[in-house]
C-alpha cells in the first residue's frame, strides 16, 4: 500500500531550462490540494542527501530536465524506475551530480528504496547560466504538471486542483529594477 | 557506451572538474586543474535587491547550499556596517556547524574512504578478527561480532546478485589498496553507518533552517526564525532539545568512529603522509562568531607561509581589511577575455572560450591569489592555524592523533606530516571533532540566552543612497569563501563569489605558479596509468566540488587514458 510519496523537482534555477522542475514544483504548490501523505519539495541540485529523502519512500515522482538520444527540445518523456536503473552504474555517490539512479541505489544498500518511481523528465534546448526558460520548455511545462497529476491518481491519490487556481510565482523571475 | 539513456540533468554532467597529468617513469610530472563549467553569479545579481542576493547565491550549489546563503548575507551585513542579534549570531552558528559535520563525515565515506579501502576484499574479512581489531582502537558500540557478520552479508549479497550498486566502479584490486580484509571490512561496515548518520546533521539544518538543501530561515539582518517557547510552530524547548540530541548523536560518532578510522588507515598508508604536499601557503577565515560584530571566534584564522608554523599572521575579525585589500583574482590562465589580475570589487565576467591550451587557457576557474601567492585553504589550513597558534581545542587533537597514528605506524610522527595527502584527512577529522564539541557549545550559548528573556533575531537593514562596497567570509568544510558586494542606491552594482575550489582547484597565473591541486599531484606515484588511483586520491583529499575527470597522458603527452573518477 502506497501511503508516503514524495513529488521532487530538480534542477538548477540559475541554469535556463535546468530551471524546469523547480518552475512545475512552484505550480503544483499553488495549484494543488495535496492529499495527505504527499510532499512536495523542490531541492535544486542536491547531492548525496537525494538518497536520504527518497529512502524509505513508497513512491516517488520526479520532475528534472532530461537528456535523452532522439528527443526534441521540450518534449517530456515519462521513464520509470526499471528504465532509470538500467543506465551507466555511478561510480559512488559525487556531490554534484545529483544522480537519481545513485540516490535510488544508494537508499537499496540501506534497503528502503521506492518501488513506484515515476521521472517526469523535460528536454532542455538552453541550459547554460542565465534565468529564464526557452519557449519550447515552457510550452512543455503544462504536459509535466499534468502527468504529475496523473501519476498521483494512478497512485490512488486524490489530488484535486484548487478551484479557484492559485498563482505560481518564481521568485528567482522576478525583474530586475536596475536593469 | 551501449547505453545512452542520460538520466542525469545535463548542466551538471558538464560540470565537471578536469584533472591533466603527465606521467613518466611511474611519477606525476606536471599537472593542469581545469573547471569544465563557467559561473558568473554577478550576471544574474546585477540590479536586484541585496536583501535577496543569498536566496540566488545558495543556488549555485547544490551541495554547499547554506555556506553561500550565509556569506552572502555577511557580505551585505558588512557593507552596511550592520550588526546582528547575538542569537542570530547563534543560530547561524548551529547551521555552519551542523553542515560542515554532515559535509566533513559524507566527504570521508562516501566521497573519498573507497580510494584506500577495498570493498570487495572485504568479503575476506573475519569478523570476529575484525571485532577484535575495532574494540582496540574505539568503544563503539556497534562494532560487535554479530554487527560485522551483518554488514558482510549484506555486501556479499550485493555482489551474489552481480551488483554492487554504488560500488560498482571501484578501484577494487588496485596495487595500491594496502589495508587488511578485516579493516577494510570494518571501513565498509561503518561507510553504512555514516549513511545513516550523516542525516542526523542534516535534520538538524533542516530544523532551523525550514528546510533543506535550500535554507530559508536567513536575512539581511540576522534570521527569521521566530523563538517563542510557547509556541509550537517556532524555536521552543522541544526544537531546541531535539537538536541538542541530534549533535549528541553525530558527535558521538565522530569521536568513535570517524577520527580512529581515519587514524588507523593513516597509519597504514605512511607513504602518503609524504605525499600531496604541493602549496604550502595556508590560509583560513576565523568563524563561529561569539558577538554581534564578529570580533571574537571559536574557530582560528590565519595565514601560514611555505609551510613555517613559526609564524602566523592571524586573521581575527570580520571585515578584516588585509585580507579585504590582499585578495585579487588572476585570469591569466582562465576562459575569461584578457589576462588581468584584479580585485574582486572591480572584476569583470566576460568568457572567452580556446580550446584546453597547456600553455594558454584552460580553464574556466579564475586563480586567486593573496598578494600574489596561491593559498591552499580547507580543514587542513585551519587545523594548521589552530596548531602554530595553540589553539587549546585544536593542539591537544593534534597532538593525540598524530601519538596513535605514530603507535601504530611504529614510528614517530610531527606536524611536518600533515602537509599532505592525507593530511588533509587528518586535518578534516579533527576539525569535524572540534566541531561537534562546538556544536554543542553554541546550542548551550543560545539556549541561555533564550532563558534571560532575549528572544530578539533580527534588526532590519537600511540602504542609503550612493554606494557601499563589503565582503563577508565564511570557514566552510572545503575551505576561505568570501562574497564581495557593491551596492548602489539599494542595487547591487557588482557581486563576486570567491570560492574554496577556486582558491585549490584554479589554474596558473600570470607569473606560471600552479595553483594547489597542480602543485600538490606533482611527484606523486601511479602504478597503473590505466587506473590513476593515486591521482584521485589526491585530487579527493582537499574535498573536491566538482565531480572529477582523470585524463592521463604520456610524457609525450599522448593521451592514454580517460578516465572517469567522480
Amino acid at each position: 500500500m502506497i501511503k508516503r510519496t514524495a513529488v521532487i523537482g530538480l534542477g538548477s534555477v540559475l541554469m535556463g531550462d535546468d530551471a524546469a522542475g523547480p518552475h512545475v514544483l512552484r505550480r503544483l504548490e499553488a495549484e494543488l490540494d495535496l492529499p495527505p501523505g504527499v510532499e512536495l519539495l523542490d531541492l535544486g541540485t542536491p547531492g548525496p542527501e537525494l538518497a536520504h529523502i527518497v529512502e524509505g519512500l513508497d513512491a516517488l515522482i520526479v520532475v528534472d530536465s532530461l537528456k535523452m538520444k532522439g528527443a526534441a527540445p521540450g518534449e517530456v518523456r515519462l521513464l520509470r524506475r526499471e528504465e532509470i536503473l538500467r543506465g551507466p552504474q555511478p561510480d559512488r555517490l559525487s556531490p554534484h551530480d545529483p544522480s537519481l539512479r545513485g540516490a535510488l541505489l544508494a537508499a537499496e544498500l540501506l534497503g528502503r528504496s521506492p518501488q513506484e518511481v515515476l521521472l517526469v523528465g523535460i528536454v532542455p534546448a538552453e541550459a547554460h547560466l542565465g534565468i529564464g526558460l526557452t519557449e519550447a520548455v515552457r510550452g512543455a511545462l503544462p504536459e509535466a504538471f499534468d502527468a504529475v497529476v496523473a501519476e498521483l491518481a494512478r497512485l490512488g491519490y486524490a489530488a484535486r486542483l484548487r478551484p479557484a487556481g492559485g498563482v505560481a510565482e518564481a521568485w528567482w523571475e522576478r525583474p530586475q529594477p536596475g536593469r | 557506451m551501449a547505453q545512452r539513456i542520460v538520466v542525469d540533468p545535463i548542466t551538471r554532467i558538464e560540470g565537471h572538474l578536469r584533472i591533466d597529468v603527465d606521467v613518466d617513469g611511474g611519477r606525476v610530472r606536471n599537472a593542469w586543474s581545469s573547471g569544465q563549467m563557467w559561473r558568473g553569479i554577478e550576471i544574474i545579481l546585477q540590479g536586484r535587491d541585496p536583501r535577496e542576493a543569498w536566496l540566488f547565491t545558495q543556488r549555485i550549489c547544490g551541495v554547499c547550499t547554506t555556506v553561500h546563503a550565509i556569506t552572502s548575507v555577511r557580505a551585505v551585513e558588512n557593507a552596511l556596517g550592520l550588526e546582528i542579534p547575538i542569537n542570530a549570531q547563534y543560530i547561524r552558528n548551529l547551521i555552519l556547524a551542523a553542515h560542515a559535520l554532515h559535509d566533513h563525515i559524507v566527504h570521508f565515506y562516501h566521497l573519498s574512504a573507497l580510494d584506500w579501502v577495498d570493498v570487495v576484499s572485504a568479503l575476506e574479512g573475519d569478523p570476529a578478527k575484525t571485532s577484535q581489531l575495532a574494540e582496540s582502537l574505539s568503544p563503539w558500540p556497534h562494532n560487535s561480532r554479530r554487527d560485522l557478520e551483518g554488514v558482510k552479508a549484506k555486501l556479499g549479497e550485493f555482489v551474489a546478485r552481480g551488483q554492487l550498486g554504488i560500488f560498482t566502479n571501484g578501484y577494487w584490486n588496485h596495487p595500491a589498496m594496502k589495508l587488511s580484509p578485516e579493516v577494510n571490512l570494518l571501513a565498509v561496515s561503518h561507510y553504512f553507518q555514516a549513511l545513516e548518520v550523516q542525516r542526523k546533521a542534516n535534520q538538524v539544518v533542516a530544523t532551523l533552517g525550514s528546510k533543506t538543501p535550500n535554507i530559508q530561515n536567513l536575512a539581511v539582518g540576522g534570521v527569521a526564525n521566530a523563538i517563542n517557547l510557547d509556541n509550537l510552530t517556532t524555536i521552543n524547548m522541544d526544537v531546541l532539545y531535539r537538536i541538542k540530541d541530534l549533535l549528541a548523536e553525530v558527535k558521538t560518532f565522530v569521536e568513535q568512529v570517524y577520527v580512529p578510522d581515519v587514524i588507523a588507515i593513516g597509519a597504514m598508508y605512511p607513504d602518503w603522509l609524504g605525499y600531496g604536499a604541493g602549496v604550502k601557503n595556508y590560509m583560513a577565515v576565523p568563524d563561529l562568531p561569539l558577538d554581534s560584530k564578529g570580533t571574537q571566534f571559536d574557530l582560528p584564522g590565519g595565514i601560514i607561509l611555505d609551510g613555517d608554523l613559526s609564524s602566523v599572521r592571524p586573521i581575527t575579525q570580520f571585515g578584516e581589511p588585509y585580507f579585504q585589500e590582499n585578495v585579487a583574482e588572476c585570469i591569466a590562465h582562465s576562459w575569461y577575455d584578457g589576462d588581468w589580475t584584479r580585485h574582486p570589487y572591480e572584476e569583470e565576467t566576460v568568457p572567452r572560450y580556446t580550446d584546453f591550451e597547456d600553455n594558454g587557457k584552460y580553464s574556466w576557474v579564475k586563480a586567486p591569489r593573496l598578494d600574489g601567492r596561491p593559498m591552499q585553504v580547507g580543514p587542513l589550513a585551519q587545523v594548521l592555524v589552530g596548531y602554530a597558534t595553540g589553539h587549546p581545542l585544536i593542539k591537544p587533537e593534534v597532538d593525540a592523533a598524530l601519538a596513535t597514528a605514530g603507535s601504530i605506524a611504529g614510528v614517530k610522527l610531527g606536524p611536518e606530516v600533515l602537509h599532505s595527502t592525507l593530511g588533509r584527512h587528518l586535518a578534516r577529522a579533527i576539525r569535524a571533532k572540534v566541531i561537534a564539541g562546538l556544536g554543542l557549545k553554541h546550542w548551550g550559548l543560545l539556549a541561555e540566552n533564550i532563558g534571560k528573556g532575549d528572544f530578539t533575531t533580527f534588526v532590519k537593514p537600511e540602504f542609503p543612497k550612493g554606494e557601499q562596497r563589503g565582503f563577508g567570509f565564511h570557514e566552510a568544510p572545503r575551505g576561505t569563501l568570501s562574497h564581495w558586494i557593491v551596492i548602489k542606491d539599494g542595487q547591487i552594482a557588482n557581486y563576486q563569489a570567491v570560492v574554496p575550489s577556486t582558491w585549490n582547484a584554479g589554474p596558473r597565473d600570470d607569473k606560471g605558479q600552479p595553483g594547489p591541486y597542480e602543485a600538490s599531484l606533482v611527484g606523486n606515484p601511479v602504478a597503473d596509468p590505466e587506473r590513476p588511483l593515486e591521482v584521485v586520491r589526491t585530487v579527493h583529499s582537499f574535498d573536491p566540488c566538482l565531480a572529477c575527470a582523470v585524463h592521463t597522458h604520456d610524457a609525450d603527452g599522448n593521451e592514454v587514458s580517460r578516465v572517469r573518477a567522480l
